[in-house]
């Protein structure tokens, strides 16, 4: 009976992370999108099934090791599938756009690609700080 | 100690993250709210030759972020005026009529950490 539950809790944390991601592609960012940056096409939604299968996969293996310090390995892989999948998002940083007003055509480009490494050097610090921690506890 | 270290990237990446939107945030809200923060006037003062005219270009600029390495670009005729500060802002020059006449503009700068550039094709829609 508890190995059914252990399966049951993997699964459900698996598919919480995979409707998480969800929730991410399909109803926030889209229109998120287009309220910041009128114009802007959307760069994920088309193929987020594949982001969202891989989320569940990562969140069933978090749930399969929690408590081990292999879970701090996982933590680690789910922070860098976070980062690669937020690069994609905002596409390297580089915002693109365009609008049709009052009969001209406005084209805009944003390269934030200073902000967006930003980001990712501070995900990567806490993502060594899950290593250390796991190292630490094995040794 | 994890804990207090991984809680301590958290703050330390919110304030920095915060600081570095600001200034994208703060030119977007001018924008939004007076779309003429922005724009420029060309006046024709003489003509050099069957090709050439002078023209002096005025860029106004009601923003409270300073805008870098400000570029208009009027067809092929590129018209540099660094660092843009709220206020009107001439630059005069010699350049081809039809670039004067051009339906497409670029205005390209730098605001803190970002490249900004956008086309204007008037006609287009």
């Amino acid at each position: 009976m508890p190995d059914t539950r252990r399966i049951v809790g993997i699964i459900a944390k698996g598919l919480l992370y995979g409707f998480l991601l969800w929730l991410l592609f399909v109803v926030i960012l889209p229109p998120l999108l287009q309220l910041l940056m009128p114009g802007q096409e959307a760069i994920v939604t088309k193929g987020y099934i594949y982001y969202v299968l891989v989320a569940v996969a990562l969140g069933m293996a978090s749930k399969a090791v929690e408590g081990t310090p292999h879970s701090y390995a996982v933590a680690f892989l789910e922070k860098l599938y976070g980062i690669l999948v937020f690069y994609k998002i905002v596409n390297g940083g580089i915002l693109q756009g365009t609008i049709t007003l009052q009969g001209e055509r406005i084209t805009y480009t944003a390269d934030t690609s200073a902000l967006v490494y930003i980001i990712i050097f501070f995900t990567l610090l806490s993502a060594l700080l899950d290593i250390r921690r796991m190292i630490g506890e094995a040794g | 100690m994890y804990g207090p270290a991984k809680a301590g990237i958290l703050i330390v990446a919110s304030v920095v993250v915060l600081g570095l939107l600001a200034p994208l945030i703060t030119l977007s809200i001018d924008l939004y709210e007076n779309p003429r923060a922005l724009s420029y006037m060309v006046v024709e003062e003489a003509r050099v030759n069957q090709t050439h005219v002078r023209a002096s270009i005025t860029l106004m600029y009601e923003g409270r972020v300073p805008l870098h390495d400000f570029t208009l670009a009027l067809g092929n005729t590129a018209v540099r005026f660094g660092t843009v500060t709220p206020g009107n802002h001439t630059v005069t020059l010699v350049m081809p009529e039809a670039d004067l006449k051009s339906n497409t503009t670029v205005m390209k700068f730098r605001v803190a950490y970002y490249t900004l550039s956008i086309r204007v094709e008037r006609g287009a829609g």
